[in-house]
């Protein structure tokens, strides 16, 4: 399949066939360090005219930069690719991504339940998602519609490439911690987030409305403050947005008492990516008996909880990873990952933009396009689009 | 007509010798409806919990009526002697030792009739008692100085090691617990031994007597005794305790909080994968503190751990664990923990009754206090 792996009889396949095969490149890394020490472009050969039968040929339409993508660059997540010589590298490489848009271009005899023209995400993490195709099997991939197949369901739009490529981490981490752990009652109950701008709090927010839940967003003070409100209540679905002053300060706990009581609700859930001080406050906002989960740690702080909070609230905090919930858990994925593409399909749910960089492969370099949005990834998701 | 005395208090107050005061009530034995039982006090403990409710810290205890005032009666948890029963009660009779099912009943009092099959005067359960020993069972051999404390630190020990993880019960598996030599880990030490599963107890370091309590704890069931500042150390957590794993081939699921503070985020860095932090109590006003990474890797989970609120939501869990208890001192796998006696004598002048509290009062924080009735 790859010309390198097989290299002992590729001559002959070369002097076999004098047509050309699809010249592939991927993002490779073959040791830990910092992206733009160990990330290389490898290119190799992968011939799609003779699919093994139970082969898919893929090309890529889109994959981001997700932070957790750089840190397993690192070496310093927990989830890692193996590292293997399949694509005919010298060393034992893996490459980068874990999220990322497919078109199908080609199919094995016996493969059944993909064609041509079908859209696919990987079905689990550590595909290796920067590349510019992949060969992969049935069992590696979940299908989403693509827009003819919206289309043909009389759905009002189909998926864009940015929904598609960033369809597994964070809308599926906002749906899975607003439904998976607490029954929030609709129009009653209440839940508080920080970060409330993030990507994943702008989903949580949204859709909290469409499940009818109320929330409480918590934002940095910033000189355009109200702009921000404003498109965070107003277009992202926000019941009450509060700055980060407001949730660290003893006097604003009433209003927030008042709010809750008018909806003859509780505080259920709390959502934590930030840590410190601000964990902290989000955690004292919630009723008794409340969760407080933790995704992600912005402000390099630790979450810090009052012991007088568990015992007299009976608050319980964990952590929210939604790589290890849906592992093994392929039935959950699918009815989230359903629920997320009608809402789009619908246009009931707005994604989080991302920036996007087209790869020109007369004059880029794949792994210069990829560092290059790791050091802007800052600035907001980076999406190279193929 | 019998005479009663009740220790009461009806405002809060830091100082509490200044709100406590004796109450004195009639209480007729002669003359019990056919759903009522009579008991006497044989022992009630003083738990620093009972002192901070008094100090207004703490949930809010039941207001009662003692001969026509509106009083709360101090403590949570007391030993009773059934002293008569009523002719439809088939639960109890004369002779049996009994503590309260639900908490808040005012345990600090020397006489008290108590409603069954009917809640709507005590506030309190169908049966509101849980038998703890049977006068006429030979079999039974339960002391008074084990029934004594049985209400409150052997219960949250065993319901501890119960609610939140499933332990391998192989000898594999560990729980790590703070304030070690604290009555409850004391417990705790010996039902862990009992159900083969590792203890490591971390005590404060520096007391002239390290080396006797360090025994004490071991001989009580602790695998392993180490000191605050080793549990804050990076050797014991990156090197020490996962070699100690490591003998055994397994995980340590629990880690079981009294402390708060610096204390208690050292023994969350300990946990294995899918562990609990639980709380459920605290001395140190410093927030717990973990790191995030930690958390969301290893998937760890802090909680709470309320024995009474256990009891509230669900009060035959305390007559399950009660049962499970009794069972462990009589086959003789858990032994007593030495406490301190005040006696109060039966019939004795009330500023005598007085006298017992606040003499337990007072060596509280020193050792567990209990007013013996004889």
């Amino acid at each position: 399949m790859f010309s390198s792996t097989v290299s002992r009889t590729s001559q002959k396949l070369f002097t076999r066939q004098t047509r050309s095969m699809i010249t592939a490149q991927a993002v490779i890394f073959s040791k830990h360090g910092e992206p733009k020490d160990v990330l290389k472009t490898h290119t190799y050969q992968i011939d799609d005219e003779n699919i093994p039968e139970n082969s898919i040929v893929l090309k890529t339409l889109g994959s981001p930069v997700n932070p957790s993508d750089i840190n397993q660059v690192q070496g310093v997540y927990p989830s890692q690719p193996e590292k293997t010589t399949e694509l005919g590298t010298d060393e034992p490489s893996a490459v980068g991504g874990n999220e990322g848009l497919f078109e199908i271009i080609g199919v094995g005899s016996k493969i059944s339940n993909f064609k041509v023209g079908d859209w696919a995400i990987p079905a689990n993490v550590c595909f290796g998602t920067w590349r510019t195709h992949a060969v992969t099997t049935e069992d590696q991939l979940t299908k989403l519609n693509n827009p003819s197949d919206s289309k043909a369901l009389g759905k009002k739009s189909g998926l864009s490439v940015n929904q598609g490529a960033t369809i597994s981490v964070n809308p599926l981490t906002a749906y899975l911690m607003l439904t998976h752990y607490v029954k929030l009652a609709p129009g009653k109950d209440w839940f508080i987030q920080n970060g409330g701008n993030s990507a994943v709090g702008k989903y949580a927010s949204q859709i909290g409305k469409l499940l009818g839940f109320n929330s409480i967003s918590v934002v940095r003070d910033r000189d355009d403050l109200d702009s921000l409100i404003n498109e965070l209540k107003n277009e992202l679905g926000a019941t009450q947005v509060i700055t980060e002053e407001q949730n660290s300060s003893k006097d604003f706990g009433p209003t927030i008492k008042g709010w809750v009581k008018e909806t003859g609700g509780e505080v259920k859930l709390a959502l934590n990516c930030v840590g410190g001080k601000n964990s902290t406050g989000v955690a004292r906002k919630l009723s008794n008996n409340g969760l407080m989960l933790t995704y992600g740690g912005m402000s390099m702080q630790p979450v810090t909880i009052p012991t007088s909070l568990h015992i007299f609230k009976n608050i319980t905090s964990a952590g929210f990873w939604v790589t290890a919930l849906l592992k093994g858990n392929p039935e959950l994925k699918k009815k989230t990952l359903d629920q997320i593409v009608s809402w789009y399909e619908n246009e009931e749910l707005l994604d989080a933009p991302s920036v996007e960089t087209a790869f020109d492969a007369t004059k880029d370099d794949l792994a210069q396009l990829y560092k290059n949005g790791i050091e802007n990834s800052k600035k907001g998701k980076q999406l190279i689009v193929y | 007509m019998t005479k009663g005395l009740a220790l009461t208090y009806t405002s809060f107050d830091s100082d509490i010798s200044k709100v406590v005061s004796v109450s004195e009530y009639d209480i007729d034995f002669s003359d019990l409806k056919p759903n009522q039982v009579a008991i006497q006090a044989l022992a009630t403990p003083v738990n620093p919990s009972d002192l901070v409710q008094i100090q207004g810290v703490y949930t809010v205890p039941r207001t009662q009526t003692v001969q026509g005032k509106e009083v709360h009666i101090g403590g949570n948890e007391g030993l009773y002697q059934v002293v008569k029963v009523g002719d439809s009660i088939k639960e109890f009779k004369a002779g049996d030792w009994a503590i309260t099912k639900l908490p808040n009943f005012g345990t600090w009092r020397t006489h008290a009739i108590l409603d069954f099959y009917d809640d709507a005067n005590t506030g309190l359960n169908d049966v509101p008692l849980i038998k703890i020993k049977d006068s006429t069972k030979a079999s039974t051999n339960i002391t008074i100085s084990e029934a004594a404390t049985i209400g409150v630190n052997p219960p949250t020990a065993y319901q501890i090691l119960e609610q939140f993880v499933e332990f391998d019960n192989s000898g594999k598996d560990w729980v790590i617990q703070n304030a070690g030599a604290s009555q409850v880990s004391k417990f705790l030490a010996q039902i862990a031994k009992h159900r083969k599963i590792n203890v490591i107890s971390v005590i404060r370091g520096g007391k002239p007597n390290h080396d006797e309590i360090v025994k004490e704890l071991i001989d009580l069931g602790a695998t392993k005794v180490i000191t605050e500042e080793e549990s804050q150390s990076e050797k014991f957590q990156t090197e020490t305790i996962p070699q100690w794993l490591k003998e055994t081939g397994g995980s340590l699921k629990l880690a079981v909080n009294s402390v708060g503070g610096k204390s208690a985020s050292a023994l969350f860095k300990h946990l294995s994968q899918d562990g609990f932090l639980v709380s459920y109590g605290v001395l140190d006003p410093e927030p717990i503190s973990y790191s995030i990474g930690l958390q969301l890797f290893k998937n760890i989970t802090t909680k709470a751990y309320w024995f009474t609120k256990n009891t509230k939501t669900d009060p035959e869990s305390k007559v399950r664990t009660l049962t499970s208890v009794i069972d462990l001192f009589e086959s003789g796998d858990i032994k007593n923990i030495e406490f301190e006696k005040n006696v109060y004598k039966l019939g004795d002048r009330k500023e005598a009754f007085l006298e017992a509290y606040k003499n337990a009062f007072a060596k509280s924080s020193k050792a567990k206090q209990v007013v013996i009735f004889e």
